[in-house]
């Protein structure tokens, strides 16, 4: 990603943070609920911004169309040549904010990367048993690809590509990031009751 | 050596006490105050309000074999367990999880409800709702209005948990409540602990109107009761007198009656006055008969609750009983409520309407 780049993503939201405005202390404040949090201390972990990063979103899927219709069309409108990256999970490929968001893009020809990083469980569920198709790169009038989540080098290059596919006007691009999960949802689970022991220690070890 | 000592002990106090004033800081706002009364006599057992509400789910799924529940993750039990174990006792076919998806979730509901299923969809977290709200307000609510009585889905039930629980922040704590009073057609119920939520949600289960059950999250498990084991409702549309008085009215539902059931406590001790305390319980549609016929009595009438101030509930009941019980009212209908402002995260003890605030509302209406 560039300088001009945006970015968006879900409530798992601590690294992006740290990425987009370098600022550890901002982040630490943050989930301590501080004045001196990049929120203001009223966010808490859930909602942190920065620096053209827009959060930081609990309501899942809410910020595919939320905020990324605006800041895909200010960067075309603009013509600054920037990219929004509009990331998302498994379980939130399902709500039908993400479709409306699909067609939007392609319609109008935005500078939009759909980012869905794929730990194949939404919360409890896994995605076999909560999607019809388990092929979030989608790749039906928008065009997607796969990739390994887990490979940082493999990640960088499928950015600069998506980057590249469009600033050069050729519109919307889906990515799957496939990755793990390695510990529960949250706080409140555990996550033994979905997933089995051996499940776990085999995706570690990889 | 003996500088040493004291500077540790200094030391250790100060870590005690910084210990103490942050479990006060953590500890919830209210205290519990358990049902003596049951409703039904016969056996009871301990349990508490997640406990309740799976059983009478149980007891649904049991009687009515058209009964399904449906929502996010409750195949292993959902996030508070309240569908705890109904998978394994009634298959997957009838209790099973569905995409991430509200709008879907509430959307297939009111088709099985119109095709004659009893359905039950959970929504994760009331917070959640909004994806579902045309669905419920211009789909549910509608259905039997707009096609004269030739459909309906009344069917079903729609739960969530909702409220206060002490570490939600902005999208895990509120009170969706008021939005859907907003809604004719729909029947809107919050329970303020095990044996109301059981047999309101069985009232809600079998009554022909889509009802919207707003469960307090905080009480789940921190609620507990000796619940009567056999199968029992409460009627919908009626409030409960839970204290009575004579020197003002003090009305809430959910967690909220827990706080105001303590602050007339105190007003008996501190004011030497006795107030009446009801639980709305049903707040579409309410009991205008009960709450006017108190506040002809006590002259009074203070309205709490989580959501925010602006056109909350606490709104509709003022207006109300302004016009109905104007000549018999010595003060201004009080209400004491969220402030208008994103639910907060770290903010939330001041957020709330706790026992103080609604204590000191309670005392200017007393001294009017």
């Amino acid at each position: 990603m560039r300088e001009v780049d945006t970015a968006l993503t879900s409530y798992r939201c601590h690294a992006w943070t740290k990425l987009m405005s370098g600022s550890v202390l901002g982040l630490l404040a943050e989930v301590a609920g501080r004045k001196s949090g990049s929120s203001r201390g009223k966010g808490g972990s859930m909602h942190i911004y920065a620096r053209n990063f827009y959060g930081g979103n609990a309501i899942v899927g809410s910020q595919v169309f939320d905020d990324w219709a605006g800041l895909a069309f200010a960067h075309k409108y603009r013509g600054d040549g920037g990219v929004t990256f509009a990331l998302y999970g498994d379980g939130a490929a399902n709500q039908g904010q993400v479709f409306e968001a699909f067609n939007m893009a392609k319609l109008l020809t935005l500078p939009c990367v759909f980012v869905c990083e794929n730990n194949k469980y939404g919360m409890g569920t896994s995605a076999s048993r909560s999607s019809a198709s388990t092929e979030y790169k989608r790749g039906d009038y928008i065009p997607g690809f796969w990739v390994d989540g887990m490979n940082v080098l493999a990640c960088r290059e499928a950015t600069r590509f998506a980057i590249e596919h469009c600033t050069s006007g050729k519109g919307p691009l889906i990515m799957e990031m496939e990755t793990y999960r390695y510990s529960g949802h949250s706080t409140s689970d555990p996550g033994t009751s979905y997933w089995s022991r051996d499940e776990v220690k085999a995706r570690r070890e990889k | 050596m003996a500088s040493l000592m004291t500077r540790n002990s200094v030391f250790a106090g100060k870590i005690a006490k910084y210990v103490s004033d942050c479990t006060k800081r953590l500890s919830s706002h209210f205290t519990y105050y358990p049902d003596n009364e049951k409703p039904v006599t016969g056996e009871t057992t301990k349990m508490n309000m997640m406990q309740a509400i799976n059983n009478a789910m149980d007891i649904t799924l049991k009687d009515d074999p058209t009964a399904v529940l449906f929502g996010e993750d409750v195949a292993f039990g959902g996030v508070f367990r309240c569908a705890l174990g109904l998978q394994d006792k009634y298959g997957k076919d009838r209790v099973f999880n569905t995409p991430l998806c509200e709008q879907g979730i509430a959307g297939f509901g009111i088709g099985l409800a119109t095709a004659g299923a009893t359905a039950i969809a959970e929504i994760q977290f009331a917070d959640y709702i909004f994806p579902a709200f045309d669905q419920l307000v211009n789909e549910a609510a509608k259905a039997r209005y707009r096609s004269g009585g030739q459909f309906e889905c009344g069917a079903l039930t729609v739960r969530a948990p909702c409220g206060a629980v002490g570490h939600g922040g902005l999208y895990h704590s509120q009170s969706p409540e008021a939005y859907f009073a907003h809604t004719p057609g729909l029947r809107v119920v919050v329970p303020r602990g095990p044996i109301a939520a059981k047999g309101l949600l069985l009232s809600c289960i079998r009554e022909r109107d889509p009802c919207v059950f707003l469960e307090p999250k905080i009480l789940y498990r921190s609620a507990t009761e000796e619940v009567p084991v056999e199968d029992y409702t409460l009627p919908l549309g009626k409030a409960q007198v839970l204290r009575e008085g004579d020197a003002a009215t003090l009305i809430g539902w959910g967690t909220q009656i827990h706080v105001l059931l303590e602050v007339a406590e105190m007003a008996e001790k501190d004011l030497g006055v006795r107030c009446e305390v009801i639980d709305l319980m049903s707040i579409l549609p309410w009991d205008e008969d009960t709450v006017c016929n108190s506040v002809k009595k006590t002259g009074r009438c203070l309205i709490a609750h989580e959501a925010p101030l602006t056109s909350g509930f606490g709104a509709e009941l003022a207006a109300t009983v302004q016009e109905e019980c104007f000549l018999h009212l010595e003060a201004p209908v009080s209400r004491v409520a969220g402030w208008d402002a994103p639910f907060p995260h770290v903010f939330e003890p001041f957020y709330l309407p706790d026992k103080w605030r609604c204590f000191s509302a309670l005392s200017d209406l007393v001294c009017y």
